[in-house]
């Protein structure tokens, strides 16, 4: 009898991921209204001390420069947003930036609503709609965020993103704490993911821009068996991030968030095509 | 060497989701600069019980959204106001090196909340919650301490 290398044809996506991401935002969420409810007298008071600013590893990023400068924190950052970015980059240097693309909230809700705009639009549309030429430019206008983020939060020693971040807003849009700027960026990615595939991610995110950095250097990366991948470039079609993973056959790219949806049987059809390894050659 | 998903998974949840364990029970949830505001002013972040402070300071940076202040006795406080917008559109805008009394309270995330704020220069007052605690901006009702 003839072996195959073919996969069974049952179709499975990376679930460990969808549960994780799943999880990640109702815990985030859970703190979050908790939090206000501890603000009314009410509330769990396990948790009465923890605000979306003690969870955020790019609360880290933001205080650095005051930490290194006057061994301080900035104010609403803790230890804990130091701590967590600590672990957050451990994993990025081994696998990628993971956080990304199975813990972060905001990149949740982009894929949820995506899942919308790829039903509505089909596989082939969603995600194409910006030209190759201006998304290519685009991709780098992170790292001039980035950069913006941290001169003015080292200028002002404040929490200067916090009136544009969309991360903020979406935790507490009900609170009035969150700034009309951020609602309506908030509001412009959701609508946007109807269309493109994570644009804030892709486009404007900061921590996303610093942590795609350890995609040049990372241990375990995505790799490609050209000798036994076949033409449908499924692959680089599902790529949430588009990246041609059929055009290599090892991926550093910078915006690669390891959500390794290319290495699952929902993309790759053949056995051992596209798998996620450390070591080898490049 | 290969990694499976569900190994990663895995991986990703017992550090992240222990890291923020970890934290939680370690104490590193709470401010730095909020214990040390506490401490200053006699507050008790997260028991409920916060007694409403006055305070005159000197004012060092204003961000849209809270004030830092140099104090009397020399000690730099984070006064937390309300969102931009909402401190916009009660024309609020001291400008740095003004004096200022403000009066406020240590809320549960060890930080100080102004209720009032007086530009000393002029007399005026800024309000931003009221006597409960709870902030006076749209949608915010609810959202402050229980001075």
């Amino acid at each position: 009898m003839k072996q195959t290398n073919r996969r069974p044809s049952r179709k499975r996506g990376i679930w460990m991921r969808k549960v994780l991401q799943v999880f990640f935002f109702a815990l985030i969420a859970l703190i979050s209204v908790n939090h206000t409810l501890v603000q009314n007298g009410g509330g769990w008071d396990f948790l009465a001390s923890a605000s979306l600013h003690a969870l955020c590893p790019f609360g880290g990023v933001e205080t650095t420069y005051q930490l290194l400068t006057a061994g301080t924190f900035l104010h609403k950052i803790r230890a804990s947003s130091v701590i967590l970015l600590s672990l957050v980059f451990i994993l990025a240097f081994l696998f990628g930036p993971v956080f990304c693309g199975w813990i972060c909230p905001l990149g949740s809700i982009q894929e949820w609503y995506g899942k919308l705009g790829r039903k509505w639009l089909g596989s082939k549309r969603y995600n194409h709609f910006i030209p190759a030429k201006l998304d290519s430019i685009l991709r780098y206008a992170r790292y001039g965020v980035l950069a913006w983020v941290l001169y003015a939060t080292a200028a002002s020693a404040t929490l200067v993103f916090q009136e544009y971040d969309p991360y903020f807003a979406l935790f507490h849009f009900w609170t009035g704490e969150a700034a009309t700027t951020a609602l309506l960026i908030l509001l412009t990615i959701l609508l946007m993911s109807l269309l493109v595939e994570r644009p804030w991610c892709k486009y404007a995110c900061p921590f996303g821009a610093l942590l795609g950095l350890t995609n040049l250097f990372r241990v375990f990366t995505i790799r490609r068996r050209a000798e036994t991948c076949r033409p449908g470039h499924a692959c680089a079609t599902l790529c949430p991030m588009n990246i041609p993973v059929s055009q290599r056959t090892v991926v550093r790219d910078h915006q690669c968030i390891s959500c390794l949806e290319c290495t699952s049987e929902a993309c790759c059809p053949i056995r051992e095509t596209v798998v996620f390894s450390a070591g080898g050659a490049e | 060497m290969k990694l499976n998903s569900t190994t990663l998974g895995t991986i990703i949840l017992l550090v992240i989701f222990g890291g923020i364990a970890a934290s939680a029970s370690m104490g590193f949830w709470q401010t730095e600069g909020g214990e040390h505001q506490n401490r200053a002013h006699g507050g008790e972040a997260g028991d409920g019980s916060h007694t409403t402070v006055t305070l005159r300071g000197i004012v060092n940076g204003y961000d849209l959204s809270g004030l830092s202040l140099t104090t009397g006795e020399n000690q730099s406080l984070y006064i937390q106001l309300g969102p931009s917008h909402y401190n916009q559109s009660i024309g609020f805008a001291p400008q740095v090196g003004e004096g200022v009394t403000v009066t406020g309270f240590i809320d549960h995330d060890g930080l100080f909340s102004a209720m009032t704020v007086i530009l000393n220069s002029t007399g005026v007052t800024h309000s931003f919650r009221d006597a409960g605690g709870h902030p006076l901006w749209p949608g915010g009702n609810g959202n402050g301490g229980h001075p």
